[in-house]
């Protein structure tokens, strides 16, 4: 996998329709949505091991309501408050979340061989560079692309808050990026 | 930096398709019936036609989920069966529990072990549903939850979500109730004391705890339905018992029905809830003295009434009627006694010494009359209604010879103001009043009484003032104004010619004072004012307002959104679309048209 191609909402709605009524779909509603679930959980609990769960998870549950899922223009949304449930509910069974420390979590993608030494780099400053809310609003609309007004509903936050977070994120991450 | 931030996250994504397949129950068609599989597969229940059960436990060790067995919680669910599933800290199962014979037809043969919650709870309550303990007739379930306060919420919208969404593909609406076990000697006691689950045992004592109405010995052989019905009617608020939906009534006679008999009984056969004069404050189901019944209470003719229906078998248990004495409704006079109540009034005989000019007349659309005369020197006006109030009143010595009503009212009439008919004219109401001016010349300001004809109408929404000089018939305006009386309006709807008016008005006004706000509850007496979408704007128009607002054009706009909703009584369109990079959000009153809330963000 190298890039996400852009995924349009509306493949996704299909997706979901399909496995709604057949698994053999599951596998293109699992490649069109598993780097925005596990990206946003990797962002929330910055343990891959959970965020692995939380992927998982979700993409089971989402199978289990795609039936009653509908259709409104806004999977992504819908998908991403499925694993904002799941990451809460592992974190109030866990009463907290394990962080990983860089080391360790160089040492996890270490033995991923899709990824370069850039892509390595990208994760390692987003999740330790930025603060909570950042990581989440830059992977949110990077990787999953949502509106920074769906990500404003989402997150709680006023939509100014999220616009500037945003592009104070970028900035921070150019600049220790291009050091690197 | 976006592309970077994708790809690198994009490439970091595990691939764990493989397990989560195994996860996921086959699908070849509709997600009807499961079909049984070798055991290391785990299915889920998904309708009520399905015949196949739960068959095997998957164990996942693909992922490092490993295996802490210890109980970290647990859930009961109480219908009429009751079991008890214990569940480790990862949410899932460590063992299942029949707590009662009917628990132990519903678990049968299930091994539940290491499922998740979610599908024990399917598998147990598709069990139910398929031996008829679930039903539209029995709908209710009570979710008991045992566990650390941080976990409860969880476990408890999971387990309602479940219920709900299974009841609801086999077409039943569910009623959920979900309380938040505490450990208590009392309520243990209690549950042993009945042989009945604790989390049932809790549920009544809640209840006991917060009305004086049910002892303990009466609601412990309640079903969970029944006690869910009760549930409904005192709205108790508790952090820890919460109840979505409403539990089922179908078992029962039904409330139109218990109503008609009630009417029936207190010899008020063939009247309705809609019928004229009648107006039924509460109906509702409740347990009473060890039995299910409607409690209506209504009012008709003057009379309140209070009478108790047999849910199950429609017989009168109690009624109680009572009438007031002082209710205009009954109390209708004549015209020669309304003229007799004038004289005395005045201290006038009523020997036919004394003329009276008696002329009918609607005062705030009751009918009424309005009588003159003089008597000893004096002049006297009254308006009177049919029901022997007195609307107004006035007297006052005078020497000069005064205009009657009559006369007064033919002075307006050739006077023609503001091109007014002899239609309009009949809506006045003529009042003699004295009329005050002061005029100041100087250091002095002199003061000037008359008397003097009010004439007052109402016509297309304005009200109209004029004044007639009572000695001379000059006829003076004085103003004019936007007048709407909108209680008038809508009785005037629901009652043009009766004389009820003046009673529902009082009914309306004692029910505001109480509470009431919902416009609809009010039912047909309202005329339709406020009543179902009567009154209001169309979505087509409500559209329109905010677009010309927000200066867009109707074919600029992307993804209209519409969506008539209310609130506390007043209703209003919630509006959203789309436009050249914008996202518009509105609300617009309904009733008014008028726009009540407009953001406008970056899309």
């Amino acid at each position: 996998m190298q890039l996400q191609k852009k995924i349009r909402a509306a493949d996704i709605e299909n997706y979901i329709a399909e496995v709604s009524v057949s698994s053999e779909a599951l596998g293109k509603l699992y490649e069109a949505i598993s780097p925005s679930v596990y990206a946003y959980a990797l962002t929330v609990t910055r343990n891959a091991n959970d965020a692995m769960d939380v992927l998982h998870d979700c993409v089971v549950k989402v199978y289990e309501k795609a039936p009653y899922y509908k259709a409104n223009g806004k999977p992504m949304a819908w998908i991403i408050s499925i694993a904002k449930n799941l990451c809460y509910d592992k974190f109030r069974r866990q009463s907290r979340f394990c962080d990983m420390t860089e080391e360790q979590l160089e040492g996890y993608f270490a033995d991923n061989d899709a990824m370069s030494a850039e892509d390595r780099a990208v994760v390692r400053e987003c999740l330790y560079r930025l603060d909570s809310d950042e990581r989440t609003v830059v992977v949110l609309h990077a990787v999953s692309g949502l509106k920074h007004i769906e990500i404003a509903k989402l997150l709680q936050l006023p939509l100014s808050t999220v616009l500037s977070k945003y592009s104070r994120s970028i900035k921070k991450l150019k600049g220790v990026l291009s050091e690197v | 930096m976006k592309r970077k931030i994708n790809k690198a996250f994009t490439n970091a994504t595990p691939n764990v398709l493989d397990s989560v397949s195994r996860d996921c129950p086959e699908r070849q068609s509709a997600p009807a019936a499961v079909k049984a599989r070798p055991a290391g597969f785990r299915w889920k229940v998904a309708t009520c036609a399905m015949a196949v059960i739960l068959a095997a436990v998957l164990i996942i060790g693909g992922i490092g989920i490993g295996g802490n067995y210890a109980s970290a919680a647990t859930v009961s669910l109480d219908v009429n069966p009751s079991v008890e599933i214990k569940l480790n800290n990862r949410q899932r199962v460590v063992s299942v529990t029949a707590l009662n014979d009917d628990g132990k037809i519903i678990l049968g043969n299930m091994d539940l072990k290491g499922s998740q919650l979610e599908v024990a709870v399917n598998a147990l309550i598709g069990s139910m549903l398929r031996n008829g303990y679930l039903s539209e007739i029995s709908n209710s379930v009570l979710v008991s939850v045992d566990s650390s306060a941080a976990a409860y919420n969880g476990i408890a919208q999971a387990v309602t979500e479940e219920i709900t969404v299974l009841l609801n593909n086999n077409r039943i609406s569910a009623s959920v109730l979900t309380q938040w076990i505490q450990t208590d000697d009392a309520i243990s006691a209690l549950a042993k004391q009945y042989g009945i689950s604790v989390g049932k045992a809790q549920l009544v004592y809640t209840i006991t705890q917060k009305s004086t109405l049910y002892t303990q010995e009466q609601l412990v052989t309640l079903t969970v339905n029944e006690l869910g019905i009760i549930l409904g009617n005192l709205n108790i608020q508790d952090g820890n018992l919460s109840h979505t939906g409403s539990a089922s009534d179908k078992a029962y006679i039904g409330k139109e029905a218990a109503l008609a008999i009630a009417f029936e009984k207190m010899g008020l056969e063939g009247l309705t809830e809609s019928s004229r004069g009648v107006f039924v404050k509460e109906n509702k189901l409740d347990f009473d003295d060890g039995m299910m019944v409607y409690e209506i209470e209504f009012l008709f003719d003057g009379g309140e009434y209070n009478v108790e229906i047999d849910a199950i078998s429609g017989k009168l248990v109690a009624f109680e009627c009572s009438k007031e004495d002082d209710c205009p409704v009954t109390a209708q006079l004549g015209k020669e006694e309304i003229v007799s109540n004038a004289l005395k009034l005045a201290g006038a005989p009523d020997d036919g010494s004394v003329q009276v000019e008696v002329t009918e007349c609607a005062h705030l659309r009751i009918a009424a009359y309005s009588l003159w005369f003089t008597y000893g020197g004096s002049v006297y006006n009254y308006e009177i209604d049919c029901y022997g109030n007195v609307l107004y009143s006035y007297s006052k010595a005078t020497g000069e010879a005064l205009l009657t009503p009559q006369q007064a009212v033919q002075a307006f009439e050739q006077a023609n103001e503001h091109g007014l008919t002899s239609a309009d004219v009949t809506k006045l109401r003529v009042t003699v009043k004295t009329v005050t001016s002061s005029v100041t010349e100087g250091d002095t300001t002199s003061i000037t009484e008359k008397t003097a004809y009010s004439l007052r109408m109402d016509k297309d929404g304005q009200r109209y003032l004029y004044e007639v000089d009572a000695v001379s018939g000059a006829v003076s305006f004085v103003s004019a104004s936007e007048y709407v009386d909108v209680v008038q309006e809508a009785f005037e709807k629901a009652y043009p010619d009766c004389r009820q008016w003046q009673y529902w008005r009082d009914v309306w006004y004692n029910w505001r004072e109480l509470g009431g706000r919902d416009e609809a509850e009010f039912g047909g007496h309202y005329g339709g004012w406020h009543g179902g979408t009567q009154g209001t704007i169309t979505q087509e128009e409500a559209l329109n307002i905010v677009l010309e607002y927000a200066g867009v054009n109707r074919s600029d706009i992307r993804e209209p959104e519409c969506e008539l909703d209310s609130d506390d009584g007043m209703r209003y369109y919630e509006i959203e679309f789309k436009c050249n990079g914008y996202e518009y959000e509105a609300e617009v009153n309904a009733h008014t048209g008028s726009i009540m809330k407009f953001e406008k963000d970056r899309d």
